[in-house]
């Protein structure tokens, strides 16, 4: 089964133009969505997750076509937005019991079941009893896969589930959605690279609302292999270096301007060939805010 | 730094619409509360002006607290604000003082509600020059009148208000909080106005009431009318008082601000957060470990979701804080009425379960549409606040799953709260030592009296949430249909099919359960929740799910869910509804009549102008009345006939028989404005000569038929009837409850008579006015000669021979005036034959229940109470005061007439006792549950109206005044002092003083509300405050002044002249001239002052100073203010002259169970002057002293007749 997107466009009320003849094909396993905050991620999302209707476009899960049957697309989908809460007075067990049961889980003896192992699953057995309200970013995170995953979802989407998480949460968030099974449709949100990189076998880019890369991670790398530069350049140098090549991202390292070009070629003295990660190639492609500004 | 945040305040409040909108709204409710008849009228009826001044200060005190929701939104959260739109961790940061802060915000919302409020007099100043208002309904337009009230009440009430919610909301930073205290500050109200029942807590209820309503009600109590029209209510005493105290407790709220409040966020509770061990996920399960679990997606099954959650909404709510404070307060605020309620007046009632169930209605009905309203608001938004719509609306089910269970979650939480209500009741019965617990019985009274008002109120909240998707403006929405429901009534529109969600009407009765009210309950309430649950699906319609928003997005989910069963749910509801609601139009409509008020006003004009003419037509006089009725309680049904003779009395022939048949005329007076005899038929009149139905307008119930000859003066005829009621169906008003299941109680207006009933036509001036009749005399005046050709009671009888038989079902008894000849049982059928053996006045009732009898013989008298067996409280008391009066009356009056006495319980449908001959049906709510332990020391009513009816026997049913001015001085009035002499024999002089007290209360009040003109007590014109309340104090006072035995040689003189006599029937005047003859000359005045003028006193101890002597008594010193007043028909006081005798007292020692002391020293004194000096000795330690310290004369402030004697040392030039 795979995720078929064609065309899809959506332009809101205020003019934002959020989503602009995005087609992309989605296989089953992880797959992996950057791009930058107001890329159209989100509207993306929502919009498969049925919470939103498309000017244009369709969308095909399987044989279904998500946008005139929500309701069949609803029974096999499993959604974690990227903001979400819960009732602060109630406990875990009780808010996923709430949600399994709007799964369509109504057998009780099977719900209690489902809710106990999902419960072990996420880690949160013995917090299961306490108020969500005072639950810590990651425990909520983990709550909220809980119940996505209820009742064995097809596709699966998770939208910037780590931003915010400490590096001990999102790496158990991560193991999380790494022990779903092959055949689910997994699609993971990000502007975090490294998520990509770590679980997704297909991924897109898209930003200002269009896809701009989509395909596997490994291959996205092949095509920019060698052709990443870098070099530790003095401050004032920078402005200069701008003009006279493709610079795609610039950091500080101990106060030290480290710059990272593409080039075709060796761009000469100083710079040394570096194995391109995720980062660059994303750099490359949606060019990093602080040196697309005027 | 003060002036900045002030000033931006400011700024934001007046830069929002919701400033103006607010102002609006309280321009218009003053706008129409004086430019509208029906819309919040507090009292400006009959003569007192529409902009009374008092009637402008109460308005404005009622909408200030109205107001108050207002006030929680712009003062309570002017703190709350900057944490609600995440500003404060930037705020406090900055260099602001926190005076400044908290000055600047409360200063600046305060001036902000005060601008808002200016709407208030500027809305009742210009709704008083409306031209539409009748001139003579309005006083002189006073600017100030409408100012003066806004400086007095509102302006303190804004501050008090402002600075507690203000306060509130600085200290807990919590919105909820807020809210709760508003809801509390309301409650405080309420509970002032229920203290106001007890007369020693006047004071107290004045100071504690926030909104100074009741200070402004203390205060004109007493005025009269004139005063009520001229006065402005004067910023002091009870009003000062109050006042003072909130300005004082709004400044100490701002000390605990000032002292507590700091520049900080809130502490977050850490200790509620969950440490989560950092340890890894060692061997967290793989996900394929989580079991398969089957899904359902069929309507069945999300049908069983529904409950799930249901229960899971219900779990969330319950834990709310804000619920458990509401519920808190409603259990308070019930249980303070369930409390007030058994002790009315004086006096205590036992708290059975029957007289409470009402409240879960009456005193809930706020409380659940608070619930519905703010929790409708919470749960249709609850999802979206904390961000769990997006998990929620991917799901599979369908969004109508959660709605309804959202739907049943709000139901639940108003069943918890009325759960709470009813264990609330139960303590409260405990506590008064009533241990008969009927929880079964509140539940049935829960179901069918609430139930389904509740699911009524829950769906429309919900719906209208879900429509408006906008909390606030939500929740304006609910709580204006609430409001619009309320004022429909009001402007007439009673018909119930236009109130969906309002509360049911019904009466529980322990006698007669629930009665003819459930199918009715049935059918609204299935009616209401049909239209509701239609509202709700509409709601649920244009539910948003996911991310739309706008109504072209709603509106495209809302086809696609009326196409999977929006549709047929809707028109399910709406078949249901339509079906409903033909049946109950056609019980109301078809089978009953419903007629609107003006049309039955109108009926009764044309019944007036054209009957009335023949009013003077001579009638022949029924002399024998023989009557059989036929009960048949399982139906609520009765037949009856009846033969009358007729003697023509008149001097003139009689050649058209005028005849008054009883039928359905509709009563304006019922606020619901139906008939309520529909059932009830006349079957058949026919007469023992030839005659010719000359006129038959029976559907207004007259016949006229010409004989074929007249009828010479002497002649005799008689008349047959048949009637039968029959009940069908039921009505949009009133039941006729007169046939019960058990306790039918029917009277004498089922039976036709003769000749022009003036009694039916409309009475009240504004009404005759706008139906375009002239005002008319509320009586005749008592020196109209024709005044004595009739009784009061009836115009075609005098004193008639009668007997009955009165059959009904084996298990019922039926009672009927006479004494019993025989009680057979036929065929299932229980047929009773009474006779009375002498003639008695043609007044007489029919009774049939299952009763108890209690019975004792007295000397002669059979005394039997006739009850249910759980009424059996008050019996000795009835029995008692029988005994008590048999002998007092029978000894100092006139011989008793009858061989037995019988008081005789019905349902609580109506609520009074009536004397007919020898037989006294009596209500269950006013006698059967009074109470009177040994202890109590309290007024005992049972006592005291069985020794009232018994009084009856004499003073209406021996002697009966003609029908003018004065008629119910004797009848009424002597009744009273007469059930009051034995009373005060029994009990004593203490409980009398508490009676006469009450006597007092209630009728300066009655006088300050009379609607035409007040009159002396001798022209008295069927006022109840005239002749009950000051009946009783006139009576009294003679009787101190006169002594007990002269007055008891009047009332017999007066016996003796005029007992068991037809017409000429006596006026008051005769009574009078009877005291004439036993009054000395030197008290000639005080018969005077009290018959036949209006005669007030202000008298007032200034002080009381007392010297012990050597020889052990004590000189008494005593400077005393006295001030004699007469009032005209419209209650302007005149001061007069004084020289009249007044009690002077001084009292000692304490003594249990009296007020003033040990009496040392009580004598008449003449007092001549405004103030006089006196000096007196009395043989021991005086502690209290006074100016008529006992109240034989009617004064305004009886308070402040008597005080605590100060003890001075002799002066040293003694020694």
């Amino acid at each position: 089964m795979s995720l078929r997107i064609e065309h899809l466009s959506k332009t809101y009320a205020n003019g934002v133009r959020a989503l602009h003849d995005v087609s992309l094909a989605i296989p089953a396993g992880m797959f992996g969505l950057l791009g930058p905050n107001g890329a159209g991620k989100s509207t993306l999302m929502r919009t498969i997750a049925t919470l939103q209707t498309p000017d244009r476009g369709t969308i095909h899960l399987g044989d279904i076509d998500v946008l005139a049957r929500p309701d069949d697309v609803r029974k096999v989908l499993g959604y974690l937005p990227q903001e979400f809460g819960f009732y602060p007075n109630l406990s875990a067990e009780v808010v996923l019991d709430h949600f399994a049961t709007l799964k369509g889980v109504v057998h009780a003896g099977e719900r209690k079941e489902l809710v106990h192992a999902l419960l072990q699953q996420v880690n949160l057995w013995d917090a299961r009893k306490k108020a969500v309200g005072g639950f810590s970013g990651g425990m909520k995170q983990r709550l909220g896969i809980a119940i996505a995953l209820s009742g064995s979802p097809r596709l699966l989407i998770v939208d910037e589930p780590t931003a915010g998480l400490d590096p001990i949460e999102r790496h158990r968030f991560l193991n999380l959605l790494a022990e779903i099974g092959e055949e689910v449709i997994v699609i993971l949100s990000t502007h975090i690279v490294e998520d990509v990189r770590e679980l997704c076998r297909t991924m897109a880019i898209i930003a200002a609302g269009q896809v701009i890369l989509q395909g596997d991670p490994q291959q996205v790398l092949d095509d920019v292999r060698g052709r990443i530069w870098r070099k530790k350049v003095g401050k004032s140098e920078v402005a200069a270096l701008k003009n006279q090549m493709q610079v795609i991202s610039m950091r500080l390292v101990a106060g030290e301007p480290v710059v990272h070009v593409y080039s075709e070629q060796s761009p000469g003295d100083g710079f040394t060939a570096v194995e391109p990660v995720l980062e660059d190639v994303y750099f490359y492609r949606v060019g990093e805010p602080a040196l697309t500004e005027r | 730094m003060f002036f900045a945040v002030f000033k931006f305040e400011l700024a934001y409040w007046f830069r929002r619409p919701l400033t103006l909108l607010f102002f609006a709204v309280f321009f218009l409710m003053a706008f129409f509360s004086t430019a509208s008849d029906s819309f919040l009228n507090v009292g400006g009826t009959g003569q007192i002006h529409r902009n009374a001044p008092f009637i402008l200060a109460l308005a404005v005190a009622i909408l200030t607290a109205i107001g108050q929701v207002i006030t929680t939104a712009i003062a309570g959260t002017a703190v709350l604000r900057d944490e609600q739109i995440g500003s404060q961790e930037l705020l406090f940061t900055t260099r602001m003082t926190k005076s400044g802060y908290l000055l600047g915000r409360f200063l600046g919302s305060f001036l902000v509600m005060l601008v808002i409020y200016v709407g208030l007099p500027l809305g009742l100043l210009i709704g008083m020059m409306m031209p539409w208002i009748d001139a003579d309904k309005l006083g002189p337009i006073r600017m100030w009148a409408a100012f003066q009230p806004f400086f007095t009440i509102a302006v303190p009430n804004l501050f008090f208000v402002s600075a507690l919610l203000f306060a509130i909301g600085a200290l807990t930073r919590k919105l909820f909080a807020v809210y709760v205290t508003g809801i509390g500050v309301l409650l405080v109200w309420q509970i002032t106005q229920q203290i106001t029942g007890d007369l020693d807590k006047l004071t107290l209820a004045s100071a504690i009431d926030p909104f100074a309503f009741t200070s402004i009600t203390v205060i004109t109590r007493y005025w009269s009318v004139a005063e009520k029209n001229a006065q402005l209510v004067p910023l002091h005493g009870a009003l000062l008082a109050n006042r003072l105290i909130w300005i004082a407790i709004s400044l100490l709220l701002f000390g605990a601000v000032a002292a507590f409040f700091r520049l900080r966020l809130q502490q977050p509770r850490v200790s509620r957060k969950i440490r989560e061990a950092t340890r890894a996920t060692p061997g967290a399960a793989p996900l394929n470990a989580v079991p398969i679990v089957t899904q359902v997606y069929r309507r069945s099954a999300w049908l069983r979701a529904v409950w799930s959650q249901a229960r899971f909404q219900l779990r969330f709510v319950l834990r709310e804080a804000p619920f458990l404070a509401i519920t808190a307060i409603a259990v308070i605020n019930i249980m303070i009425s369930a409390w007030y309620q058994s002790h009315p007046g004086d006096s205590i009632r036992w708290p059975v379960t029957a007289s409470l169930i009402p409240s879960l209605r009456d005193a809930m009905m706020l409380f659940i549409v608070l619930i519905a309203t703010l929790y409708g608001g919470e749960l249709t938004w609850r999802d979206r606040q904390l961000r769990g719509d997006q998990l929620q609306d991917a799901l599979p089910a369908p969004s109508w799953v959660s709605f309804a269970g959202k739907l049943l979650a709000i139901l639940g939480a108003t069943i918890v709260l009325e759960l709470a209500a009813i264990a609330g009741l139960m303590v409260m019965q405990l506590v008064q030592g009533y241990t008969h617990l009927q929880p079964l019985l509140y539940l049935e009274g829960l179901v069918f009296g609430v139930l389904p008002t509740m699911v009524a109120i829950a769906a429309i909240a919900l719906g209208i949430h879900a429509i408006v998707n906008q909390k606030f403006v939500g929740h304006l929405f609910v709580i204006a249909y609430y409001i619009i429901t309320l004022v429909l009534v009001r402007l007439g529109f009673n018909y119930r099919l236009w109130q969906v969600g309002a509360p049911l009407g019904f009466t529980y009765s322990d006698m007669n359960g629930w009665g003819p009210f459930l199918p009715r309950i049935f059918v609204l309430g299935t009616y209401s929740v049909a239209w509701a649950l239609a509202i709700a699906t509409l709601g649920y319609l244009v539910l948003p799910r996911g991310t739309v928003s706008g109504w072209g997005d709603r509106l495209t989910l809302a086809r696609r869910r009326w196409r999977s069963g929006g549709f047929a749910l809707v028109s399910l509801c709406a078949a249901i509804a339509i079906g409903a609601g033909g049946l109950f139009y056609y019980n109301a409509n078809v089978l009953n009549q419903y007629v609107p008020v003006r049309q039955a006003e109108a009926v009764q004009k044309a019944i007036e102008l054209e009957y009335r003419p023949l009013m003077n037509l001579a009638q022949p006089r029924i002399v024998a009345v023989s009557l059989r009725h036929e009960f048949y309680p399982a139906r609520r049904a009765a037949t009856w006939n009846g033969t009358m003779r007729t003697v023509n009395h008149d001097s003139r022939p009689v050649d058209t028989l005028f005849v008054d048949v009883p039928l359905s005329i509709p009563t304006p007076t019922d606020p619901y404005n139906t008939t309520s005899n529909d059932g009830m038929g006349l079957d058949s009149l026919t007469f023992d000569r030839p005659v010719t139905l000359i006129r038959d307008d029976t559907p207004r119930g007259i016949r006229l038929y010409r004989l074929a000859t007249p009828m010479q003066p002497g002649d005799s005829l008689v008349m047959h009837f048949a009637g039968h009621f029959t009940p069908h169906g039921f009505p949009n008003g009133a039941f006729d409850q007169d046939v019960a299941a058990n306790g039918s109680f029917m009277s004498s207006q089922y039976y036709p008579g003769f000749g022009y009933n003036e009694q039916n036509e409309l009475a009240d001036d504004d009404i005759r006015t706008r139906n375009g009749l002239k005002p008319r005399p509320r009586m005749k005046s008592i020196d109209d000669p024709t005044v004595r050709d009739n009784n009061y009671l009836r115009h075609d009888a005098d004193f008639v021979a009668f007997d009955e038989t009165a059959c009904t079902s084996v298990d019922q008894i039926a009672l009927a005036p006479g004494y019993l000849q025989s009680d057979s049982t036929i065929n299932g059928r229980r047929c009773l034959h009474y006779v009375m053996d002498k003639p008695i006045l043609d007044f007489s009732t029919t009774l049939s229940g299952r009763y108890v009898v209690d019975s004792v013989m007295h000397n002669g008298v059979m005394i039997s109470v006739y009850h249910i067996p759980a009424h059996a409280f008050a019996v000795p008391s009835m029995i008692q005061a029988a005994k008590d009066g048999l002998d007092y009356f029978g000894t100092h009056f006139s011989p008793y007439q009858f061989r037995q006495y019988r008081v005789i319980e019905y349902p609580q449908y109506q609520t009074f006792a009536e004397a007919f001959a020898n037989t006294i049906p009596f209500s269950e709510a006013i006698g059967f549950i009074y109470r009177n332990e040994p202890g109590d020391d309290k007024i005992d009513l049972a006592y005291f109206v069985t020794a009232h009816e018994l009084a009856h026997q004499w003073w209406a049913h021996q002697v009966v005044g003609g029908d003018g001015q004065g008629a119910t001085m004797f009848s009424e009035g002597l009744a009273e002092y007469s059930a009051l002499t034995i009373m005060e024999k029994r009990d004593g002089p203490e409980v009398a003083q508490k009676f006469l007290r009450r006597e007092l209360d209630g009728y300066l009040q009655g006088r300050s509300v009379e609607k035409k003109k007040e009159v002396p007590l001798l022209l008295v014109e069927n006022q109840p405050y005239i002749h009950y309340r000051k009946g009783s104090l006139v009576f009294y006072a003679l009787r101190d002044y006169i002594g007990e035995d002269a007055m008891n040689s009047a009332l017999r003189a007066f016996l003796g002249k005029w007992a068991f006599k037809g017409p000429p029937y006596p006026t008051a005047r005769d009574l009078y001239s009877e005291f004439e003859q036993v009054t000395p000359d030197s008290l000639k005045y005080v018969l005077k002052d009290l018959f036949l003028d209006m005669t007030f006193y202000d008298n007032k101890v200034d002080t009381a100073t007392a010297t012990r002597r050597p020889d052990g008594q004590y000189a008494v010193h005593l400077v005393l203010d006295a001030k004699k007043l007469k009032g005209d028909s419209l209650g302007n006081m005149a001061e007069v002259p004084i020289g009249d005798y007044v009690d002077v007292g001084v009292f000692g020692a304490h003594v249990n169970g009296q007020k003033l002391g040990k009496r040392l020293l009580v004598e008449k004194v003449h007092i001549t002057q405004p103030v006089t000096v006196l000096d007196v000795v009395v043989p021991a330690l005086p502690i209290k002293a006074g100016i008529d310290p006992y109240n034989i004369l009617i004064d305004r402030t009886p308070e402040d007749n008597v005080t605590t004697v100060t003890i001075v040392t002799a002066p040293s030039t003694h020694h």
